[in-house]
């Protein structure tokens, strides 16, 4: 029956972006020229990135396409969960899905995992375009490794989600976890330039951050082709979080959802 | 005997915005509204139980609290025999809620998906889901434009496809909030027909029906409960209503050759509470009779037999009840006063 419901979730989702055929295609026009943009700024660089990108091959063009690539997990991550609750409050669809026996944690999960599904097929077109038309060297990525990584990945920024969706459960706007680790990622989680190029002190902040160890990791994968055992470390710390964050944003939403029933604001926005 | 719905004490309370200045004043006091207060309900299997009341009086809350979707604050209730704070997904398994709220549904897919997908959340497998939309279509005639976008849909329409929604996983118990809301008159009478004749009369479902359509609760509901502030004001069948507020029937006969010493008779009766009589404007020779009697299955009889050998003719006889517009004025009224 799960899998009937994850279906049923995404088949709506799916009907819903089709229907609207300009935005679901100008999306990719978007990536293409992001891409586009990056390779540029990567040429202005050129071999004086270098010294701060050896562990990664030292090409920006392909640090950076793997940054913004899969950073949009985190941004999906952090405010599809809460998007759900929020369009469901405002559409007047949510109360209508809480009179099922289907419980509010599933509506919410399965309610995201369309966007996660058109985060991949985005993640994969920035990695084609790189590759077959940018020149991004993938010749031996792992990507057992990689796969395990973006697992974790989605599992650790989830988590912040299923928090952050607890906030909105309770607060409906303004919710400060996903603005402060949005920022932060994309500020101190070398999304678009090294973590070694900032100060010692700033570069603390980073080791805070699930971020900071998806991205080495999957650089290394796909662009260095690491073995397992040479990506431990940084899949240990990203199942770590996941381990930590995931309770918690469970326990939270739990938390949520009963104070919100108890203040009549459900399906309020 | 177990009730579809019991309500023993149920107490809700919302907690009331408060301005800036306020808070910072003072930052702990919590302010709260009274929104259900101490209410009890009993609605029997198969019942068609309305819950009059004007806007703010509680009705939505009552229903959201017995669908599980708000918590109380105190009281206890059960539906269908499951308790609101420990069976909730037994109870959502029972019952179905039908809103005039239109946003409820995906206006960019057809009726048939918005159907299947919450029939597929109520744990239908594909076959049963299509089965039970197949004949819930039927119920409700509306197997026509079902395949057609969702936002395309006139109001009528998408009312019925509400209900349909409400009875999707076949629910013992049907909670409608404010059904006919905008609905033109024909298809607001369309809606409470389907109601009381196919979902109560042939399925025998229990309906717990919010309105604040006066003529809607009248011409429906088995009983009635008028609630305001929170508060559950007067309960019984609109007859019942209608003498906790008034004892007296009201009758109006058109008579030939009525004479003054008749009226006199009539009068001295302590069963007829007030008589009075006027010429037809239409016709002077008959005359207008104005009665409000007091009991009036034994006093009828007795001011007819008074006319009858007093040698007038009765030309005809009307039977007027108190409306409900003034059984519910005076119960809100009465309230008024006492607090």
């Amino acid at each position: 029956m799960m899998w009937r419901k994850i279906l049923a979730f995404v088949r709506r989702d799916f009907s819903i972006t089709a229907s609207y055929r300009l935005s679901f295609f100008f999306q990719f026009f978007g990536i293409l020229f992001s891409v586009v943009t990056f390779y540029f700024i990567a040429k202005l660089f050129g071999k004086a990135a270098i010294p701060y990108l050896a562990s990664y091959g030292g090409d920006y063009f392909s640090f950076v396409l793997i940054g913004i690539a899969f950073s949009d997990y985190l941004g999906v991550g952090l405010s599809s969960f809460a998007g759900t609750i929020r369009q469901g409050q405002m559409l007047g669809t949510l109360e209508a899905m809480l009179v099922t026996p289907t419980r509010v944690h599933s509506i919410v999960l399965f309610s995201s995992i369309w966007q996660f599904l058109l985060t991949s097929i985005r993640v994969l077109a920035y990695i084609l375009l790189g590759v077959f038309f940018f020149g991004v060297n993938m010749t031996r990525p792992n990507i057992p490794a990689a796969l395990l990584i973006l697992i974790l990945t989605i599992l650790a920024f989830s988590s912040l989600g299923i928090i952050s969706a607890s906030f909105i459960m309770v607060f409906k706007r303004g919710d400060p976890l996903n603005w402060v680790m949005g920022s932060f990622s994309t500020l101190f989680g070398g999304v678009l330039f090294p973590i070694t190029i900032l100060p010692d002190w700033l570069q603390k902040i980073s080791y805070f951050l699930p971020i900071t160890y998806s991205l080495r990791a999957m650089r290394h994968a796909l662009l260095q082709s690491y073995p397992f055992q040479a990506l431990g470390f940084d899949i240990l710390i990203l199942a770590l979080f996941s381990v930590v964050l995931l309770p918690l944003g469970i326990y939270a939403f739990g938390v949520g959802v009963r104070r919100a029933k108890k203040d009549g604001s459900l399906t309020h926005y | 005997m177990a009730y579809a719905i019991e309500t023993v004490g149920l107490v809700k309370r919302f907690p009331r915005r408060r301005k800036l200045s306020q808070i910072a004043r003072h930052p702990l006091r919590r302010e709260t509204i009274t929104a259900l207060s101490g209410v009890d309900l009993r609605v029997e299997e198969g019942e068609l139980f309305g819950i009059l009341g004007p806007n703010g009086a509680g009705k939505t809350t009552l229903i959201k609290l017995l669908c599980t979707l708000v918590l109380p604050d105190a009281g206890e209730a059960w539906v269908g025999g499951h308790n609101v704070f420990h069976d909730e997904e037994n109870i959502k398994r029972s019952i179905g809620l039908v809103t005039g709220e239109e946003r409820s549904f995906y206006w960019r897919l057809s009726g048939r998906a918005n159907l299947e997908f919450f029939a597929t959340l109520h744990n239908m497998s594909s076959f049963q889901a299509r089965k039970r939309i197949n004949r819930v279509l039927e119920t409700l005639e509306l197997q026509d434009k079902v395949d057609d976008l969702f936002y395309t849909y006139s109001t009528g329409m998408k009312q019925k496809l509400a209900l349909a929604r409400g009875l999707i996983n076949n629910p013992e118990i049907l909670f409608i909030d404010e059904p006919t809301k905008s609905l033109d008159p024909s298809a607001a009478q369309n809606i409470r027909k389907l109601v009381r004749e196919k979902l109560v009369k042939e399925q025998g479902k229990t309906v717990f029906l919010a309105t604040h359509n006066l003529e809607e609760a009248e011409q429906i509901c088995d009983r009635l409960a008028i609630i305001d502030r929170g508060k559950i004001l007067s309960l019984g069948t609109p007859s019942e209503m209608r003498t906790t507020v008034s004892k007296e029937d009201r009758y109006v006969l058109k008579l030939r050759a009525l004479t003054d010493e008749t009226v006199e008779k009539i009068r001295k009766d302590k069963k007829v509470a007030h008589i009075s009589y006027r010429p037809d404007p239409a016709n002077p020779s008959v005359s207008i009779l104005e009665v409000r009697l007091l009991e009036h299955e034994s006093a009828l009889p007795l001011v007819i037999e008074a006319l009858v050998t007093s040698g007038a003719s009765i030309l005809d006889c009307s039977h007027f009840e108190v409306p409900l517009e003034d059984v519910f004025a005076e119960v809100v009224k009465r309230k008024g006063d006492n607090t």
